[in-house]
């Protein structure tokens, strides 16, 4: 049963075609890899998919519904959560505080209500409250709630963006290199915790540099380079796939041109 | 320890302006009021500047639609002015939603020109006679006093009252819109628009929302102006009255409330204190407030971080310092 579909989606910026009639089908309960090289595009369809741009062409569909050109706080309400490449944290605020903005889309009391404080308002508050101390528990930033979240490590606040998607009771969780600048130790936890989420039934996207990552956790791969897919399957035909290799290694001849010498993994490393 | 500080402070300044009437004399209470005046309008401002960190510079605007309803209705109707209060709040808050909705896009410094604009338009709407309902440059004489339970408000400190129970209330209820989610969702749009959206939050609604919020409290204070003035004419509503309600929100501390009421008291109070330097009073004031933002860009009392009643948990035995 697939939860999200991309039917032929082409989005251009000026002359620069940065997804080129890209489709795929990401069945509900995986979690599908996006992989390609640098300024494949892959950033851009995640951006596609969560409404930040509008594709040219093609059609993007969520559980039915066609969904490009929605505004972005109406797919997340739908259900499509999304971290950021960039970290995207509101930094001057505290961590409990971040992860409360991911409840906003699931609570409804407004302006009067608040200045009132009726008791719907007060028990939305409550329950607004310990929803997103269960999140910061899951991802195991509990003790850093009252922090700003400007001072937390960089992994952790890569953690943070998790719960404050999560927070919004995703069932689509878009990914945008999770383990960007994560040391060993971080990335397994974290490995740890995608695994959790997909057995607790969440559908995951994801992009990543850190082929180890992918190819441990991805029960199915993208692959995009130049904006047009390339590949598609397994963690293991991906690995084998020579269309894949060349897109990373180049080809001969390039190889001998620019002294491309790097294996995949070292080359994610790098990056 | 520094909570009790902070409460013993505060209760000093409470009971300290409950009897200032007493021990000041007409001139500094009527000082005072345009202080308390210009607190509320400071934190109507500080809805949408403050918190949502929209650079409005068109909130004279705002109050004049609030003062010049007063005006009209009470004129021309007999209305109590004080009833007026809630149509000139809405009166406000309608005009900002027709003039907010096609701008509140713009970021920065773009909506700072186009509110600039606005309130100019208004001004000159004004004098323009617009409708042949505001009496032009002159404006709008003998707008009665306000009433309450047939007690008339007339002198100076009746006025100081009135205002500082409006600004009491205010202070009360904006607390509280602080510290809810609608607090939040702006205070997230200020901070990071796209990753505001990016977690379900409205962004367009919500700056529409601070606007329309802004413009209603503003519209009240206009009521209250009108009928302390008896009289209102374009003059008052100048940009120059815009440009004083956002450094008080911007001196004092911007998403301060705290910090908006002395950001009132500094720049519509200390002026007053300095008449004695005549025409350096103004050039020292200046001086002041480059110091400032130099020094001290956050405003002077920054707003401190909500609190949420939640329990400390001990940190785990390190592991950031490890990895690190």
């Amino acid at each position: 049963m697939s939860i999200l579909t991309l039917k032929k989606v082409t989005k251009t910026f000026g002359g620069l075609t940065a997804v080129d009639n890209v489709s795929f089908d990401l069945d509900e309960g995986v979690v599908m890899g996006l992989i390609g090289p640098n300024g494949a595009g892959k950033t851009t369809v995640f951006n596609l998919i969560t409404g930040n741009y509008t594709p040219d062409h093609g059609e993007i569909v969520f559980e039915g519904k066609a969904i490009q050109g929605w505004l972005t706080h109406r797919i997340v309400e739908l259900g499509i959560a999304r971290t950021f490449q960039t970290i995207r944290l509101f930094q001057n605020l505290s961590v409990l505080e971040n992860v409360l903005a991911g409840s906003h889309c699931r609570t409804k009391s407004g302006a009067i209500s608040a200045m009132l404080r009726t008791r719907r308002q007060r028990e939305e508050e409550k329950k607004a409250l310990e929803l997103a101390l269960k999140q910061l528990e899951f991802v195991g930033l509990r003790p850093y709630a009252k922090h700003l979240s400007k001072n937390l490590s960089y992994g952790n606040q890569r953690l943070l963006e998790i719960a404050r998607a999560l927070a919004s009771n995703p069932r689509l969780l878009i990914l945008d290199e999770p383990a960007g600048g994560m040391n060993e130790q971080e990335t397994e936890n974290l490995i740890g915790l995608i695994r959790k989420m997909r057995d607790e039934g969440m559908t995951i996207l994801l992009i990543e540099h850190d082929m180890g990552l992918v190819m441990e956790i991805c029960d199915h791969i993208v692959v995009i380079e130049y904006g047009l897919k390339i590949a598609e399957g397994g963690p293991a035909d991906i690995k084998e796939n020579p269309r894949v290799i060349e897109a990373y290694l180049g080809t001969e001849d390039e190889d001998e041109e620019g002294g491309e010498t790097a294996s995949a993994e070292t080359m994610a490393g790098s990056e | 320890m520094m909570k009790d500080r902070r409460t013993i402070i505060y209760t000093v300044i409470v009971v300290a302006l409950l009897f200032a009437p007493l021990y000041l004399n007409r001139y500094w209470v009527d000082v005072l009021n345009s202080v308390g005046l210009y607190a509320i309008l400071g934190l109507s401002l500080n809805i949408i500047l403050g918190y949502g960190g929209m650079f409005h510079m068109g909130h004279a605007a705002f109050y004049a639609v609030g003062a010049y309803t007063t005006a009209i209705i009470s004129t021309r109707y007999g209305v109590p002015v004080l009833w007026l209060m809630p149509l000139s709040g809405f009166l406000a808050a309608l005009f900002a939603l027709i003039v907010a909705r096609p701008i509140i896009h713009l970021r920065g410094d773009y909506l700072l020109i186009v509110t600039i604009g606005m309130v100019e338009i208004v001004r000159i709407a004004l004098i323009n006679d617009v409708f042949g309902i505001t009496g032009g440059a002159n404006g709008i004489f003998g707008i009665p006093r306000p009433e309450i339970f047939g007690y008339k408000i007339r002198l100076p400190h009746q006025f100081y009252y009135l205002i500082f129970a409006f600004a009491a209330v205010t202070v009360y209820l904006f607390r509280r819109l602080e510290n809810s989610r609608f607090g939040r969702a702006l205070t997230y749009l200020r901070e990071d628009e796209v990753a505001a959206e990016g977690s379900g939050i409205n962004t367009a609604r919500y700056k529409l929302m601070a606007f329309v919020l802004g413009a209603f409290w503003a519209g009240m204070v206009g009521t209250i102006f009108a009928s302390k003035m008896t009289i209102v004419s374009p003059a008052s509503f100048s940009f120059w009255e815009s440009v004083v309600m956002f450094m008080v929100v911007i001196l004092g501390g911007a998403g301060a409330i705290p910090g908006v009421i002395l950001g009132s008291f500094l720049v519509v109070g200390l002026p007053e204190l300095f008449r004695g330097f005549a025409n350096t009073r103004m050039l020292i004031f200046g001086a002041a407030m480059v110091l400032m933002m130099i020094f001290r860009t956050q405003g002077i009392l920054p707003p401190r971080p909500r609190e949420y009643p939640i329990e400390d948990e001990p940190e785990p035995a390190s592991e950031s310092e490890v990895s690190s």
